[in-house]
């Protein structure tokens, strides 16, 4: 049977089902009782602070009341006193006298009272400390008070301080001629506020208009001149003046200790005192504190309870679906043979359970029959898998034999590989053992030509030398096709004027179009206005040389066109440049168009004519244009001529000045009195060389070693402007070693040109480094001189 | 448990173990230690004082330990060092002699005290308001000798030679020459001193053949007061000279008349300050307390030889004793 958990990931833990029924009913039910539980319990707080206001209120009222009625007892005291008759028969000072000691006794606050005149001077003065006075006319101290008539016959003064701690307050009575001052010693209000009771911690005490406290119940306090003006139950009740309005709002402040109270204030009218009435927080809001305690417990409770019935209702509702999940997850490991019972309930669950029964039973049918088809198609796949298993045998055959082919190919492949770097071994060998005696004759044969007086001597002299010339061609073109094949020549592209080195080739190549007839033309670079080409400048004018020199030699009338186009097709148009050459002659057949580039292919030895060339040519400028880059094409219609087209990239013209245009004509004016030092082993090529030079007017120091060189060259008062020396030598290294010591001797970048018959990659690049000119024997007496005269130059430029 | 968390949880579990530990030991009880001189007065004072403390806070009644510590004789200084060098936790002491001798230990030890002689004139304290030194009280320095005067010479206009029973302390450290003699120049009167510390002496003052020639006496609030007032009284009564006292027990022993200022609120304020102290509040910031309350005593005697006083004093008088 299949197994589910073997082709399906596990399926993650469920998130059980009652939990989360469980969550979302208690949640729903805790957050009503909380919610119902903060309303009561804000409500419960604000109706018990409104409870505690009014009670406060009310104390602080009776508070106010009872001082005021004992301020009242006072004034009615000294009204009393005032209001009778003095200084008629019957009332004199001694009875005067007598009177305010009976008030003083009943009112035992007052301590002093004094008669003032309306002058302010005092007449009569009573008091329990101090001596009594008669007529002292001294001024009274706070005449603010005296300021009393039958309109205003009352005045409170401000508190003062007797012995500078005691607090007394004076009160002022219009007694009809004078003012009747009373002191009142403030320190009997401390037994007044003493016998207030606000609850069990709450205490009521008293500040005067200057909001200073002058009694309390704890005696001390009110000696100690404390200003409550920054409390906050005396800023809020001298805001709102109480007296006016009538208002009272209980305070959240701190007592004179710095504990939280709860206080309110009632103003005194007169004194313009304040009742400060406090009583602790934690005591005032303690029955808001119980109920807010119960009003928890409550709460905590029926949470308890939603928990529990959350808990047990959420288990009920999940226990359908957690066994029909279970029944599902039997059917998922493949148990379809355990129903679910659906017998008990009517409601969804139970049509659910049916139904999930049903398919089950559906499902069991359908796996069934799939496992029928299940075998009948690994059976046809095992037939198809034995077929698969002798192809594949087959296969495994054919690749063995297939290898076998391949590993034949690489083994002829390395032998032709090898049979062709003999090939060019061979060449490369042959030719520097021949070019060596070959360039001794053609100095050799220059120098003869020149010491010839005889006009046919001479002419024959030049025959030979142009049989040399031809050898030295020949053995350029074999040597060059080796260097080419043997991977040694290393493109140096620069830029290069197309126009001189059209000229150059034209001059080098017309005298040969001449001689045959031919007009040699050339189209599209024009001095000063031709193109700049990025090539290697020997390789391209090598390859232009042998195009040339094949159209010339295979074309007997008519011209050759060497052109200069830009290419206007094709992706590089405009950046490239088509060097053409055109000929008249008779063209290539078709068929010979990808032979002709062969080694040693000639198209006469096809056609069974003479053969007129080596038949390397084409090789060598098919060889240059892979290596350069140069995409090579061949046009030709038979009869009509041919034209070969090279496409060189071409670059954006700036200075053409700065380039070089090459030498100057008159070769041996140039080199007239120049110093040239020549190193050769071998006597013949080495005098050759020397007398060649001189003929042009060089001081020449000659010499088979270094040493010698050094040795001799004291006797010239100056630096050589050449070496020109041969690569290998008898003794002091070879030829490199010779350029790089004569420099150090000298301290000078001193020009060299090294004549050598090694074709060596190695080699070309050593002296590329040492910018020392390589010229490869065999060489004419032409062309080493132009060498000669070019380093020279190169070297003043 | 992590280890980074380790140290300070144990930490915190010390710490909680030892505040409950320190909350389950048993505390110690506030040392209170009563200085005066072992006699009866002084130890009826000690009664007053615990009756007070226990009546009104029963709290530190409970809690505190009230020690007598006997002081007096010639070793006052001595005897105070020594109560001193038990590190009590406050000295309460009802005399201004004693207390200016605590005051003038070099340690400074939390004192309550109640004086009737000028606090600040012994040195107990340097001002009635916040100060330094650890030392509150009740002063019942008595000054009013004048107003005394002014009340003999009211109730008796005639007298004119007025004899001055007192100590010489009271005379000249308390200041109570200077107050009398300005007060009787004031008053037209002519005031003797007559100066003794020893009770003794009283009766050998008294028989002097001059005594009798004064017109009235006048007698302050020393200890000659309590412990001579039998002969002076006696003495008095046989002449039939009027005579003012300072207290209304010398009323009661048969004195004439008596200005009096209240103490008996000392007893509770006095232990209301040491409950303050004892809830942490620092001494030398609780001002000072006076007597606010004066009492006029006058004994009206008929058929006992003594002439009666002026009726205005009589009617002004808060108390009449017949």
């Amino acid at each position: 049977m299949h197994d589910p958990d073997l082709s399906s990931p596990p399926a993650p833990a469920p998130r059980p089902l009652a939990r989360r029924y469980a969550v979302l009913l208690c949640g729903v039910a805790l957050a009503l009782l909380l919610a119902s539980g903060l309303s009561e319990m804000a409500f419960g707080y604000r109706e018990s602070r409104a409870e505690i206001a009014a009670l406060q209120a009310a104390q602080a009222d009776g508070a106010a009341r009872e001082l005021a009625l004992y301020l009242d007892t006072i004034v009615r005291g000294v009204r009393d006193v005032a209001k009778l008759p003095w200084g008629q028969p019957g009332y004199g000072t001694a009875q005067r006298r007598e009177e305010f000691y009976r008030l003083m006794q009943l009112e035992p606050a007052i301590t002093d009272l004094q008669v003032v005149d309306r002058g302010g001077r005092e007449r009569l003065y009573v008091s329990k400390r101090e001596n009594d006075r008669e007529d002292a006319g001294t001024p009274f101290d706070e005449p603010a008070l005296l300021a009393v008539d039958g309109h205003a016959p009352l005045r409170y003064g401000r508190t003062f301080y007797r012995d500078g701690l005691a607090p007394f307050m004076r009160v002022a009575v219009f007694d009809g001629a004078g003012t009747v001052v009373a002191t009142v010693d403030l320190r009997l209000l401390d037994e007044l506020v003493a016998r207030l009771h606000v609850g069990r911690g709450g205490r009521a005490y008293i500040v005067d208009a200057d909001d200073v406290l002058i009694a309390h119940p704890q005696a001390t306090e009110a000696l100690r001149k404390r200003d409550l003006g920054s409390f906050a139950t005396v800023r809020q009740a001298r805001a709102s003046d109480l007296a006016r309005e009538g208002t009272h709002e209980i305070v959240d402040a701190v007592d004179l200790q710095g504990r939280p109270v709860i206080a309110t204030a009632a103003a005194v009218e007169g004194p313009r005192w304040l009742v400060i009435v406090e009583q602790p927080r934690a005591e005032a809001l303690r029955p808001a504190l119980a109920t807010l305690s119960r009003t928890v417990l409550l709460v905590a409770l029926g949470a308890a309870l939603a928990l529990a019935a959350g808990i047990w209702f959420a288990r009920r509702m999940a226990a359908p679906i957690v066994a029909l999940r279970r029944a599902t997850g039997r059917v998922a490991r493949g148990d379809l043979g355990s129903p679910i019972d659906a017998t008990t309930g009517d409601d969804e669950i139970a049509a659910l359970a049916h139904d999930f029964n049903l398919m089950t039973e559906r499902l069991q049918a359908s796996y069934a029959q799939l496992e029928g088809k299940v075998a009948e198609r690994t059976a046809e796949l095992s037939a198809a898998r034995d077929v698969l298993q002798s192809q594949s045998i087959e296969l495994e055959l054919l690749n063995d034999r297939l290898r076998g082919q391949v590993d034949d190919l690489a083994l002829r492949r390395e032998e032709a590989e090898r049979a062709n770097a003999a090939k060019t071994r061979f060449l490369a060998t042959a030719s520097h053992d021949l070019r060596q005696p070959m360039h001794s004759i053609g100095l050799l044969v220059g120098v003869l030509r020149d010491r010839l007086g005889d006009a046919g001597q001479r002419a024959l002299a030049e025959k030979v030398e142009a049989s040399v010339s031809t050898m030295e061609s020949l053995f350029e073109s074999l040597l060059d096709i080796s260097k080419l094949d043997a991977g040694g020549v290393r493109p140096q592209v620069e830029a290069i004027d197309a126009g001189a080195l059209f000229a150059r080739l034209a001059q080098t190549w017309a005298p040969l179009a001449r001689e045959k007839g031919l007009a040699l033309r050339v189209r599209g670079a024009p001095p000063g206005h031709a193109p700049l080409l990025r090539s290697d400048p020997i390789l391209l004018e090598r390859s232009l040389g042998n195009l040339l020199s094949n159209a010339i030699r295979y074309t007997r009338e008519g011209g050759v066109l060497l052109a200069c186009r830009p290419c206007r097709e094709g992706p590089v148009a405009g950046a490239t440049c088509l060097l053409q050459v055109w000929d008249t002659g008779p063209g290539i057949e078709p068929a010979y168009r990808d032979a002709v580039f062969d080694e040693f292919f000639r198209i006469d030895d096809a056609r069974g004519g003479a053969a007129q060339g080596l038949g390397l040519g084409l090789s060598i400028v098919q060889r240059s244009a892979q290596i350069l880059g140069h995409p090579l094409r061949l046009r030709s219609r038979v009869g009509r001529g041919s034209v070969f087209e090279l496409a060189v990239p071409a670059m954006p013209r700036h200075d053409l000045a700065a380039l070089p245009t090459g030498l100057g004509t008159d070769t041996a004016a140039a080199l007239a009195g120049c110093f040239v030092v020549v190193v050769e082993n071998d006597t013949v090529n080495r005098e050759s060389l020397a007398e060649l030079l001189r003929q042009c007017g060089c001081h020449v120091l000659d010499a088979v070693s270094c040493e010698e060189v050094l040795q001799r060259s004291r006797e010239h008062l100056r630096a050589p402007d050449l070496v020109v020396t041969d690569y290998q030598l008898d003794a002091d290294g070879d030829g490199l070693d010779v350029v790089e010591r004569l420099r150090a001797h000298h301290e000078d970048a001193l020009p060299a040109l090294l004549v050598t018959a090694n074709t060596d990659g190695a080699l070309v690049a050593r002296a590329a480094a040492l910018g020392v000119r390589v010229i490869h024997k065999p060489v004419g007496a032409a062309r080493l001189l132009r060498a000669v005269c070019e380093a020279i130059v190169g070297a003043t430029a | 448990m992590n280890r980074r968390l380790r140290t300070p949880a144990l930490a915190g579990l010390a710490i909680v173990a030892l505040c409950l530990a320190g909350d389950a030991l048993p505390r110690m009880p506030y040392r209170i230690t009563f200085l005066a001189e072992d006699d009866a007065p002084s130890r009826n004072a000690y009664s007053q004082f615990t009756a007070a403390v226990a009546r009104t806070l029963p709290g530190l009644a409970s809690e505190a330990r009230i020690g007598y510590f006997t002081v007096g004789g010639s070793s006052t200084r001595a005897r105070v060092r020594a109560a001193i060098d038990e590190h009590p936790d406050l000295v309460v002491v009802l005399s201004g002699y004693y207390a200016a001798a605590v005051a003038k230990q070099p340690v400074a030890v939390p004192t309550v005290f109640s004086s009737f002689e000028d606090p600040l004139r012994y040195g107990i304290v340097t001002s009635f308001g916040p100060r330094p030194e650890p030392r509150c009280g009740v002063s019942l320095a008595d000054t009013l000798e004048g107003k005394r005067l002014e009340i003999l010479h009211s109730a008796y206009p005639h007298v004119r030679e007025v004899a001055v029973l007192a100590t010489p302390s009271w005379a000249d450290e308390l200041g109570g020459r200077a107050r009398l003699q300005a007060e009787a120049d004031r008053l037209g009167l002519h005031a003797t001193l007559l100066l003794t510390d020893d009770p003794d002496e009283v009766r050998t003052l008294m028989s002097d053949d001059r005594s009798p020639r004064f017109d009235a006496w006048y007698v302050p609030a020393t200890h000659l007061a309590d412990d001579a007032w039998r002969d002076v009284l006696d003495r008095l009564h046989a002449w039939h000279k009027p005579n003012i006292w300072a207290s209304k027990v010398d009323v009661d022993h048969g004195a004439q008349m008596a200005y009096v200022q209240d103490t008996q609120f000392v007893w509770d304020e006095v232990a209301g300050l040491v409950a303050r102290v004892r809830a942490g509040e620092a001494p030398g910031s609780i001002p000072i307390l006076r007597p606010t309350h004066f009492t006029l005593v006058v004994r009206m005697t008929p058929g006992d030889g003594m002439p009666a006083p002026d009726i205005s004093v009589v009617r002004r008088a808060d108390l009449v004793v017949r």
